[in-house]
């Protein structure tokens, strides 16, 4: 048995797709490639694979981990060579390493993501200044309310906990007019912050609503909790 | 509306809906050729979502052997879904294909499945989106429209709306058909000198070059309005299925669809001559594919796609010459982690055996058809099953490991009376009798279905009416009483109203397509999803015409009487049909 962590980025033509249909599509890919994926034992097998954290439906990224179980030991560069050549485009296997048998899971380590959030306001003339106010004003709110969909209804939570670090980031050049923000924002089981929740404050804040499907997101990475600070999962 | 769909615009519409994953394409094996590389276009439609017509395995069969000459291309297109209607209506975007978001108009020719009455609407949707008219004989340009599948041999109501349709297997007609066109198109053809050359090929239907005949409103007559139009149009059959291509590189959907898995077409047509069904009819003669071309098949087709179950489709797959062999054959032959999985199994210990034998990993459920309740309502509609071989088929799943079975029958049968119907419940409970005696431990689960008898254009049955639909309700309430005390079971009825329009549209005249057209301006769309299905609007449409649906649904037809799809012809006489009708008068 072998235990290998790899990372997949998504681009832009695949944003649509579900959490569901990203292991629907790294199962099949995998099988294709002829990678010997192991199964749960029992009633109805499941090939031991996971992700770090569902990647939600509209963001791009960069570095999400994964990890999968193997019957037989393969070299990684093999692995993710293999699988690269069934991957459909807007999908790519970035690399992989082993990982011991003894490591939790990654589903239970992982704590923060990093976004880049591109934001893109109903009112064009909108300035960078006025949205770096906005994020500032953010910054030194005590509390965050947002309501959220549960099974049980809506609920309010406070997510001011959860925003671990929100800047707004100087563009030059000739990305000069385009928004750029960078959100490190807690996420995993425990809770967490989502970026459009932000930028709907941001909006409001500005009195100009974000439209939804102009904002584009894209998360860097995923971060585990290591002492004090982070490190990349 | 002239140029394809831009990537911004398409990202704004995506953005905006629910399971955006329906339109994204790009998915594993879709086929993507720049179009200036190209002579002829087609767009294969499917007038129902994406995860319904993925489903569809014709769809992929032609998407296959389109795209495999070098000439032409096929793309896909779905109805859209209704919140993605709203935005292209407003913001005056035209439905696009998957492959290449080209707008629907910019295709040479469109080819609709017609698997269903009640898609109808979705496919006057569809063209209307597209800005393309709908009606035949508005269209001066653009692509042509076609129609094929099971409803194209009733497609009156739709004739209108189609300038061509096909009947029978598509394989080999469909690269007639393209080339043809392609030829055409170089001389510089009219539209009408083209439908007119399409006319002459066998299981070929322009309904525009047929007039039909109507004396107060009552169908009694078609006639050829030009020389290339045959009377009567035959189907055209492949003759061996190991000679047609085989689409073993699927395209691999995204979205969790219907039928989430590889599919094997182990045969065409069907060994039964059940006198309610349209398939036994219009998919003969049956024919198989070879052991051996399965098992080439069936590993590159896991090869290509990654699947872990693999389907051995056909009308009845206990019927295969040689199942027995092919499972065991195809077991040895494909990796371990692929499950097969039979799906249209015949009522016998034969099949359970088998069953159990290809289900090895977990036992889900099996579904059997007994269809009526009594042996002499299964003797009626040629249904060869007896009560013993029935119960011994279950007592071998029971002892097999099934835990849940799903059983499906029909109510307003011809002949079926109130102890036909009553029986069910006494058949149900002998279920539950012979699962209580083998002592298992598990609790049963079954569930029990009961759809509502809609003649079918040629079939033995095609004259008889269907009960009115305050019969349906009454006839569905006894059966409900029946099984109300068995806890094991799950009831389930059709929607009376479904049934009935489905009656309507599948022995419809031409008359019906205004009443088609005034439906979909009232905003019907997917009539076969309950949650949309308008029962007023439909109504409303029907009265505005003059008729009622039950007029259609509940008519009677005489033998002597001439048939709305006579002139339409899937291999078998009259005097077939007639003498299959009259045999069951003496089991009455």
């Amino acid at each position: 048995m072998q235990r290998l962590q790899f990372y997949f980025s998504r681009g832009e033509e695949l944003i649509y797709i579900s959490h569901l249909d990203i292991m629907r599509l790294l199962q099949r890919a995998m099988r294709r490639a002829g990678s010997p994926l192991a199964h749960t034992k029992g009633y109805n097998p499941q090939p031991r694979l996971s992700i770090a954290a569902p990647l939600p439906v509209g963001v791009t990224a960069k570095r999400e981990p994964a990890e999968v179980y193997l019957e037989q030991n393969i070299s990684p560069s093999n692995f993710v060579e293999d699988f690269n050549r069934q991957l459909p485009r807007g999908i790519l296997i970035e690399d992989a390493v082993e990982i011991s048998e003894e490591a939790p899971p990654l589903m239970q380590v992982i704590d923060a993501a990093l976004y880049q959030v591109y934001p893109f306001f109903e009112e064009s003339s909108i300035s960078p200044e006025k949205v770096r106010d906005g994020v500032e004003k953010i910054k030194h709110k005590e509390e965050i309310t947002v309501r959220r969909k549960g099974k049980k209804g809506w609920r309010e939570i406070d997510i001011r906990p959860f925003i671990y670090r929100l800047e707004f980031k100087n563009n030059d050049g000739e990305e000069k007019n385009k928004l750029e923000l960078e959100m490190f924002l807690k996420t995993g089981s425990q809770g967490g912050a989502r970026p459009g929740e932000i930028v709907n404050l941001l909006g409001e804040m500005l009195g100009s609503p974000q439209l939804p499907y102009q904002l584009r997101l894209n998360r860097v990475a995923l971060y585990r909790r290591d002492g004090q600070g982070w490190t990349p999962a | 509306m002239n140029n394809k769909v831009d990537v911004d615009q398409i990202n704004y519409l995506l953005y905006q809906v629910s399971q955006p994953s329906r339109y994204v394409g790009n998915e594993w094996n879709a086929i993507i050729k720049e179009h200036q590389q190209v002579s002829l276009k087609l767009a294969l439609a499917f007038p129902d979502l994406y995860e319904v017509g993925m489903s569809n395995l014709g769809l992929q069969i032609l998407y296959h052997i389109v795209n495999q000459k070098k000439d032409f291309v096929a793309e896909r297109v779905f109805a859209p879904g209704t919140d993605l209607e709203e935005l292209l209506r407003r913001e005056k975007i035209s439905l696009f294909s998957l492959e290449t978001f080209t707008p629907l108009q910019e295709f040479d020719l469109v080819g609709f499945s017609l698997q269903y009455e009640l898609n109808y609407t979705n496919l006057l949707n569809m063209l209307n989106l597209s800005g393309i008219p709908l009606r035949s004989s508005q269209r001066v340009e653009g692509p042509l429209i076609m129609g094929g599948g099971g409803c194209a041999f009733n497609p009156e109501p739709l004739a209108p709306f189609l300038d061509i349709l096909v009947l029978g297997d598509g394989e080999e007609i469909i690269l007639d058909i393209m080339k043809r066109m392609q030829k055409a198109k170089e001389r510089g053809a009219s539209r009408k000198e083209i439908l007119i050359e399409l006319a002459g090929l066998e299981g070929i239907y322009v309904p525009s070059l047929y007039e039909p005949k109507y004396e107060s409103r009552l169908f009694t007559g078609i006639e050829p309005l030009d020389p290339q139009a045959k009377l009567p149009v035959n189907k055209v059959t492949v003759d061996d299925l190991n000679e047609v291509p085989y689409p073993s590189a699927p395209i691999v959907p995204y979205k969790q669809v219907v039928h989430d898995r590889g599919v094997l077409e182990i045969s065409r047509g069907c060994a039964k001559g059940c006198r309610f069904c349209q398939a036994g009819v219009t998919y003969r003669p049956r024919r198989h594919r070879t052991v051996e071309n399965l098992k080439q098949l069936a590993v590159s087709l896991i090869q290509n796609t990654g699947y872990d179950e693999l389907s051995l489709a056909s009308l009845s797959s206990s019927d295969y010459p040689s199942i027995g062999q092919l499972v065991r054959e195809l077991s040895a032959e494909i990796p371990g982690w692929v499950n097969l999985s039979l799906p249209s199994l015949r009522l016998d210990s034969f099949s359970v055996q088998l069953a159990a034998e290809v289900q090895k990993k977990h036992k889900t459920s099996l579904t059997f058809a007994p269809e009526a309740g009594t042996e002499r309502l299964r003797k009626v509609i040629n249904k060869k099953i007896s009560e013993d071989e029935f119960l011994e088929a279950l007592d071998h799943a029971f002892a097999a490991g099934w835990r849940m079975i799903k059983l499906y029958y029909m109510v307003g049968l011809p002949t079926e009376t109130d102890e036909d119907i009553e029986a069910i419940g006494d058949m149900v409970r002998k279920v539950i009798d012979l699962y209580r005696r083998g002592g298992y431990r598990e609790k049963l689960k079954l569930s029990v279905s009961a759809s509502t008898f809609s003649p079918k254009a040629h079939t033995p049955f095609q004259w008889e009416p269907q009960i009115s639909r305050q019969e349906m309700r009454r006839r569905q309430k006894l059966l409900a009483k029946a099984l109300q005390k068995m806890k094991q079971v799950d009831f389930k009825w059709h929607d009376p109203f479904t049934s009935c329009l489905e009656a309507a549209f599948s022995r419809g005249d031409r008359l019906l397509a205004d009443v088609l057209e005034t439906a979909w301006q009232k905003g019907c769309r997917f009539d076969n999803w309950t949650e949309y299905l308008a029962m007023e609007k439909w109504e409303e449409a029907f009265a505005e015409h003059g008729f009622s649906v039950e007029e259609y649904a509940c008519h009677r037809f005489d033998h002597g009487d001439p048939l709305p799809w006579e002139h339409l012809s899937c291999g078998l006489s009259k005097e077939f049909f007639i003498k299959e009708h009259q045999k069951p008068q003496g089991a009455l």
